[in-house]
């Protein structure tokens, strides 16, 4: 999807727990050359370390670790089909249910930082996120991708 | 030019989306800064540079001698024009 300016992979599924969500799209960006195998390990330990679950609602989390372990910047989009609890990245002590997990994977050197301002921008917009959560998971791509081209 | 350092745990992702959009934010009232981005580790060979540090994990405690900003309103989008106002409150005191 190189016209927004990043790869992104969609992934729609389930989760027992933010790990096994974590580890959903850390496989997808594994074996699609993206990342290096340290990444899942290293993105769980952050996590646990400085949680990102975003008191957005749906909620949004956007777990990603050091760019070391990157080889190519992708973005993750995981919809959960039922919520999955992950901790406040302004408190960890609390959790809070997640629909759309976004597991970001940046290289460095790179020039994503205006496509990254956009969006977290976008997910800001719970118009934009609660009809991502109501539409199919073709509609969530074409959607996705058209919010990504709009300015 | 006035510098802040936008600082997040590890991985430049959640301090390169602040760092931009507090960019804008100033950019659109005609503010000029230069951001840095850091994680937590870098932080203390940087902080002497700067006059301000924005954090994304605002429940770390920073002793830089510098102001801290918690920069999370930014990331949600809720609060995030109370932070800027608050950024360039900071900023023009100095």
């Amino acid at each position: 999807m190189n016209e927004i300016g990043i790869d992104v992979k969609f992934l729609e599924g389930k989760a027992v727990d933010y790990e096994q969500a974590i580890r959903l799209c850390a496989d997808c960006l594994l074996q699609t050359g993206y990342i290096k195998d340290s990444f899942v390990d290293a993105c769980l330990e952050r996590e646990q370390q400085f949680p990102t679950g975003l008191p957005l609602n749906p909620g949004v989390a956007i777990p990603h670790a050091d760019s070391v372990h990157v080889k190519k910047s992708c973005l993750c989009l995981l919809r959960l089909t039922e919520p999955v609890q992950f901790r406040r990245i302004d408190n960890p002590e609390q959790k809070i249910d997640i629909t759309f997990v976004i597991c970001i994977a940046i290289a460095i050197p790179n020039n994503h930082n205006v496509v990254l301002a956009h969006l977290i921008k976008a997910f800001q917009d719970n118009t934009f996120t609660l009809e991502l959560e109501s539409s199919s998971p073709e509609e969530v791509v074409a959607l996705f991708k058209a919010r990504m081209l709009t300015n | 030019m006035k510098r802040i350092i936008v600082a997040c745990g590890s991985g430049v992702a959640t301090s390169t989306m602040v760092a931009e959009l507090l960019k804008n934010a100033l950019a659109k009232r005609n503010i000029q800064v230069e951001i840095k981005i850091a994680d937590f580790k870098s932080l203390s060979s940087l902080a002497s540079t700067a006059h301000l540090l924005v954090s994304i994990a605002p429940y770390e405690k920073f002793n830089y001698g510098i102001p801290v900003v918690n920069g999370i309103p930014l990331l949600t989008g809720v609060g995030a024009e109370g932070t800027v106002d608050e950024v360039v409150k900071i900023l023009s005191a100095k």
